[in-house]
């Protein structure tokens, strides 16, 4: 066989694909960033009005709110998620018996769809029925837990919920990293009498760096398309307090009828998506 | 293959052979998200009022409040026969010529008269008619427990100074006073509620041009003063409750009163309750007008389905459709002179103040694009969750929200 042939059933194999990538996502992409220019409301049309959907998007409240809960929302939920699977990673790196069982149970929560955990999360967090009105019942009746019925708070009560059910991807990722790890490092640092905890904190994050940045990037993706757990948590509310980007893309294109501010909005966030995920890989390439 | 496939395939040809068979016939195909229990009840008053006519009903029911399947079929050309939408919806689709008139239907229903002129002008454009109105939901009801209120000696609030002094007596006694579903659209009935009986003059003003003038009176600082005010008596599960959470709260005692459209009778049946019985309704505290939304289906061009469109629309708004249709709905006839004494206490209280015109307020969604109803109940959220905001703050939000949108 000739290298060419060899190499055929590869092509008839990936020509689906490619033309797939090519006509729905391509094409998808363009149209979005084409009507975001456009007038459209129910129906697409073609009266092109320039940036009029992006200075409208930038002056809204909505969008503003969005923006600042997603950034805070990932922030949190990213370093939350990296220190704690960290954590974990490291306790489990110990050679602790039943190691196998703790894994399975840490990662469970992350096989749970958004929407089950945000259930089950906003069932704990309903002052009149969760934890809080548990602890009260118990005869601690000043006792206040009510993150999500406030607007200051409900933020913080997402990012809890999302810590909970993504740690323990983290904690996988982080984890083979460790495993990674020769022995010889340990045996260096053991000479020159460093104790486990310093090697931890100041060694092995330099050396399991792909790791991290793997964990963070999934993360961050995670984090800016979030969407279902808002929904089922808060719907945005108390008030517009816990909109994010997604659900903005989302309620115009399908409650308030408005194509031109969503694809402008949906085009804001594929751009923000760019960067993220961009960015990390880059500065791990200069880092090499 | 094997024969769970080929027997699928054979009925699906059959299937398709059916349709091309039926295409001449009387067939609509008909979208609507109504998938609940008492929604496809109601769905199924009328089929089968319209396939007692000889007519052939094919069920296209996607689930989520929203008309984006129906729009994107019509769009590309592969229309079915008729679609639950709201008048608002209606314009950009008759601005590229997509729907087909009901002129005949309607002419011949006297639609005209028999609609409230509001509906009658949501659905005609140019001269011509292209949606049925199927249903009325009045969105003003105050839903109160009778017990709560025999028990403390209260009798229904004739004003809103009376409806706060019996508010703080329910507080004392320790049952909560006002059951709040706290998402946003909830909200943003209580206002308009509040907003329809203390000044339904503001209310038709929002509607029109010069909404800046509505905005900025002295009747909606009022009414924002009012719904601020009320702030005070919820509990404080309310952030995100389901509506419905909210009646059974009504209706079990727990709290004494709420404001929802009329559908919050279906809980209040669910729970094995009568109106005027176990539960009351009432269009006040103060001034009874009536702000009616209601759904509507529209008629995409589709020749094969026109003989089927026509006598769909007909039998939509015929008194032997409207009354069990509504009676499963839990809504009113969008025909004002429709015989309602089979439906029970609460309707047949509105349908008696909504033969005087004046009373007949528009809903929004006859009115307004969704995209500006949405910024509203945005601005009506916001002001409800923070308590500190005083009744300027939602005169700015909701100055903020008309121009942000069209």
């Amino acid at each position: 066989m000739t290298p060419r042939l060899r190499k055929l059933p590869a092509v008839i194999a990936m020509t689906p694909t490619i033309f797939f990538v090519v006509v729905v996502i391509g094409f998808g992409l363009l149209w979005t960033l084409w009507t975001s220019f456009t007038s459209s409301k129910l129906l697409p049309n073609n009266d092109f009005v320039g940036l009029a959907q992006y200075a409208r998007l930038f002056a809204s409240d909505n969008w503003q709110v969005a923006c600042v809960n997603v950034a805070l929302f990932g922030v949190l939920f990213i370093g939350g998620c990296l220190a704690l699977g960290y954590a974990l990673a490291v306790a489990l790196d110990q050679g602790i018996r039943f190691e196998d069982a703790f894994r399975t149970i840490f990662l469970m929560s992350a096989s749970l769809s958004f929407v089950v955990t945000g259930i089950v999360w906003q069932w704990l967090f309903d002052p009149t029925f969760g934890i809080q009105a548990a602890v009260r019942d118990w005869g601690w009746t000043s006792f206040r837990f009510d993150w999500l019925t406030r607007e200051e708070t409900a933020i913080f009560a997402l990012v809890g919920a999302g810590i909970w059910q993504a740690t323990g991807m983290g904690m996988v990722i982080m984890l083979a990293g460790l495993r990674g790890i020769d022995q010889d490092i340990w045996n260096a640092t053991r000479i020159d009498g460093i104790p486990a905890w310093r090697v931890y904190i100041h060694v092995i994050p330099a050396m399991i760096r792909p790791m991290i940045a793997t964990a963070a990037v999934l993360l961050s993706l995670t984090a800016i398309k979030i969407y279902d757990l808002v929904v089922v948590m808060t719907g945005g509310g108390p008030g517009i307090s816990t909109e994010v980007p997604a659900k903005y893309v989302m309620d115009m294109l399908f409650q308030r009828n408005n194509l031109g501010q969503a694809t402008a909005a949906a085009t804001i966030m594929l751009l923000a998506i760019c960067l993220l995920v961009g960015l990390p890989w880059a500065l791990l390439r200069r880092a090499k | 293959m094997s024969m769970m496939k080929k027997a699928a395939l054979g009925g699906l040809a059959g299937l398709m052979l059916s349709t091309a068979a039926m295409a001449q016939d009387l067939s609509v195909e008909v979208y609507t998200n109504w998938v609940s229990g008492g929604e496809s009840a109601a769905l199924n008053a009328i089929a089968q009022a319209f396939e007692a006519k000889g007519g052939k009903w094919i069920d296209f029911a996607v689930p989520g409040d929203t008309v984006a399947p129906a729009i994107s079929r019509i769009v590309a050309g592969d229309p079915m026969g008729a679609a639950k939408m709201q008048s608002t919806d209606l314009d950009e689709l008759y601005k590229a010529g997509l729907l087909a008139d009901i002129d005949q239907v309607a002419t011949d229903g006297k639609w005209q008269e028999r609609l409230p002129d509001f509906m009658w002008n949501a659905i005609t454009r140019d001269g011509h008619v292209y949606g049925a109105p199927i249903n009325s939901q009045s969105e003003v009801w105050l839903w109160y427990n009778k017990a709560v209120f025999e028990k403390l000696g209260l009798a229904e609030p004739q004003s809103y100074d009376e409806l706060f002094a019996s508010l703080d007596k329910i507080k004392e006694a320790g049952v909560i006073p006002f059951a709040v579903g706290g998402q946003d659209w909830q909200l943003n009935i209580l206002f308009l509620k509040i907003l329809a009986g203390v000044a339904p003059d503001v209310y038709l003003g929002l509607q029109g041009a010069d909404y800046e003038a509505a905005i900025n009176s002295d009747g909606f600082k009022q009414v924002a003063e009012i719904f601020g005010r009320l702030r005070g008596y919820d509990d404080e599960g309310s952030p995100g409750r389901q509506w419905n959470v909210a009646v059974n709260m009504v209706a079990t005692g727990q709290a004494a009163m709420m404001v929802m459209g009329d559908w919050a009778k279906g809980e209040f049946t669910a729970a094995g309750q009568t109106a005027g019985k176990e539960y009351g309704c009432m269009l006040g505290p103060q001034g009874d007008s009536i702000i009616l939304t209601g759904d509507m289906f529209i008629f995409p061009k589709i020749e094969t389905q026109r003989p089927g469109q026509l006598l769909l629309a007909a039998t939509m708004l015929e008194p032997a459709t409207q009354v069990p249709f509504n009676i499963a709905k839990g809504s009113m006839p969008s025909t004002l002179d429709t015989d309602v004494t089979q439906m029970d206490a609460c309707t047949q209280k509105a349908m008696a103040v909504l033969q005087d015109p004046a009373k007949r307020l528009p809903g929004l969604s006859y009115v307004m694009t969704p995209d500006r109803r949405a910024a509203i109940s945005d601005a009506v959220a916001k002001y409800w969750s923070d308590e500190a905001a005083g009744p300027d703050a939602l005169v700015a939000a909701m100055q903020e929200a008309f121009s942000s949108t069209n």
